[in-house]
């Protein structure tokens, strides 16, 4: 059952909400319980099995976690085990369902080992989600946070079904509190109405932007070597454009119907594409997926270097790392450990591997610049020229982060290299296709239209499904590029834990007024109108 | 030590760290202000924030910072507790 279905929306997100609000007369407990429940139902849904290998993995952490809690002040070893054993525990079930199919076949391939185990089995939805959830709360366990929680409370911390599945990816402490609050639970209809306009926008970005664009990428990335520069680039920028407005789509769906129960999630994708550095950029893709990484991989590594260099009595200011030795230690290392494992958590396949490598790079070149390139001072900048570098910047992140989803995209690293091959112009150029009514518009600009078709930039290509409208992408990029994300839409009731950056102007900020419920209205008729074609969302399979 | 004083100090290791004399720091700054302030240079802030005044951070306590003054009331408890 995903969010943007008939079966959602009108039967389980009423009857989720009506018992809610009866739970709530109650008691705060009644409600938690209540919010427990329905999402295991919601789980159920997809496959009842797994609702016991979900509430066994919930057992295991609490029982685990209350274990590190009793531990939390003394500085024993003892509690460095427990944590280990439970990180295994819960990594064990992950590695089977999702990477010990694709090892077993690798060393079959190989030749490591001659047998064909033929091993199949179905990833249960959300585990990699559920599982960082947890991990984290182990973690957080250990340093004694979240001892108020109690089972049931975590039971809704874990499951609560606007996150269970695909993120954000929450910390104990940010929703422990609210589950502990009674206030939490008192229904208001301002958290309703806020709730449901958040809800609206992610879900007319995945139905409206993301899920007509599925088809056409389908095509393009089952050949592709096939396809001359400009074809490649329509397909590699259709995928970047669906994955964003798929995911954030379902990140702002997630945080609407959070708030619409009166919980605030933070904040997942802050406009990622308007990013002017690499670094930037993984502060706003996926955020809490960076936070995650930052607080269990990067920082211990780093922290760990670190304190090994002063200890040694090297420095580790800015200017000891403009040494070679101190940016391979401080900068390097972390960021290839940390990128690699989140590349290939994203699936068993080397072309996640080869993701992960890449934004590594990306990363660290990034650093290099920041510490050995020109200093360059904006104040005195003409406007222009400021905003120049600044779009440049904007554009370098963009083709970078594109160049590496086509890797997150194909179905194989050869795959990948044909389609990375084509975009870079080695299978020939061609012209962009443009529909035969622009161009006969275009015939009437006299010399434009001249010059433009004998340098065969472009051609009168009638366009078929199989490629992606350049009108349809251009679109899109006006979305991402020029107008404000969901957070800065709806500021002024922030529905939201993290802070919001940047302000949308006043007539495109949400009010509870006429005008935007009719604008929200049409957005929700124009989606619903078309279920049809919707997807299952691209994360669900991680 | 007074509240004064520990910024003082800590202003001079987050300009050192961030190689930025002229950077100034209140208790509502955020890392977001400065730009140069990432993940990097921020487990630098707080190795060189451990080795200045003799204490150790964990790992949830460096996340949940918000501001420049809560990273001052967190040094500030820790010195009570090493001196308790």
């Amino acid at each position: 059952m995903v969010f943007s279905s008939y079966p959602f929306l009108f039967l389980f997100l009423p009857i989720a909400f009506v018992g809610y609000c009866l739970a709530a007369r109650f008691g705060a407990t009644y409600a938690v319980g209540w919010l427990t429940l329905s999402s295991l139902g919601f789980y159920a849904v997809w496959n009842p099995v797994f609702v016991i290998f979900l509430l066994c993995s919930i057992a295991f952490n609490y029982t685990i976690g209350r274990a590190l809690l009793a531990r939390a002040h003394d500085d024993s070893r003892s509690s460095n085990w427990l944590l280990a054993l439970g990180v295994v525990g819960n990594l064990l079930p992950l590695a089977y369902f999702k990477y010990l199919g694709a090892l077993l076949s690798f060393a079959q391939h190989v030749s490591l080992i001659s047998r064909d185990f033929d091993f199949k089995v179905i990833l249960p939805l959300g585990i990699s989600f559920f599982t960082f959830t947890q991990i984290g709360y182990l973690v957080d366990c250990q340093e004694g946070e979240g001892k108020e929680i109690d089972l049931v409370r975590y039971s809704a911390f874990v499951t609560f079904f606007p996150h269970l599945i695909a993120g954000p990816i929450l910390h104990i402490r940010e929703i422990g509190p609210q589950l502990l609050n009674s206030e939490t639970f008192r229904i208001r209809w301002r958290n309703v109405a806020v709730g449901l306009s958040f809800f609206i926008i992610g879900l007319s970005k995945k139905v409206l932007l993301a899920d007509s664009l599925a088809e056409v990428v389908k095509i393009g990335f089952a050949h592709p070597g096939d396809f001359r520069m400009c074809t490649s680039w329509l397909y590699a920028l259709a995928y970047a454009l669906q994955l964003y407005f798929d995911f954030s789509g379902y990140s702002d769906m997630a945080i609407g119907l959070a708030a619409m129960f009166g919980i605030r999630f933070p904040i997942n994708f802050d406009s990622p594409y308007k990013s002017t550095s690499m670094i930037d950029y993984w502060q706003r893709f996926h955020a809490t997926l960076t936070r995650y990484l930052t607080l269990l991989l990067y920082n211990p590594v780093a922290l760990r270097v670190q304190r090994r260099r002063m200890a040694a009595g090297l420095g580790v200011s800015r200017r000891d790392q403009r040494t070679l030795s101190g940016f391979a230690s401080l900068v390097v290392v972390p960021v290839f450990f940390t990128m690699t494992l989140a590349g290939i958590w994203h699936g068993a396949g080397f072309q996640f591997l080869l993701f992960g490598l890449m934004h590594a790079a990306y990363l660290t070149v990034n650093h290099a610049w920041r510490m050995f390139g020109p200093k360059l001072n904006k104040d005195g900048l003409n406007r222009w020229v400021a905003a120049g570098v600044t779009g440049s910047k904007v554009l370098l992140t963009f083709v970078a982060a594109v160049a590496a989803m086509v890797v997150f995209r194909a179905s194989s690293v050869s795959d990948a290299m044909g389609m990375l091959a084509g975009m870079v112009g080695m299978h020939g150029f061609d012209a962009i296709p443009v529909p035969s009514t622009a161009m006969s518009v275009l015939q009437h600009l006299g010399p434009i239209s001249t010059f433009l078709t004998r340098t065969h930039h472009v051609l009168a290509v009638p366009i078929d499904d199989s490629i992606p409208a350049p009108a349809s992408l251009a679109l899109r990029l006006f979305i991402v590029w020029a107008l404000p994300n969901s957070q800065q839409i709806m500021a002024k009731f922030s529905p939201t834990l993290t802070a919001i950056r940047g302000a949308a102007p006043v007539w495109l900020t949400w009010q509870p007024t006429v005008r935007w419920a009719l604008v929200f209205g049409v957005l929700l008729a124009a989606s619903l109108m078309s279920f049809q074609q919707t997807k299952v969302f691209l994360y669900f399979q991680f | 030590m007074e509240s004064r004083k520990i910024l003082e100090q800590l202003t001079a290791i987050i300009r050192d760290a961030l190689d930025d004399q002229t950077l100034v720091l209140t208790p509502e700054t955020t890392a977001a202000d400065v730009p140069a302030w990432d993940s990097l240079a921020h487990i630098n802030i707080v190795v060189g924030t451990e080795m200045a005044f003799g204490i150790k951070f964990k790992t949830a306590e460096l996340e949940q910072l918000r501001n420049v003054g809560e990273f001052l009331s967190l040094i500030e408890q820790k010195l009570k507790a090493n001196q308790g």
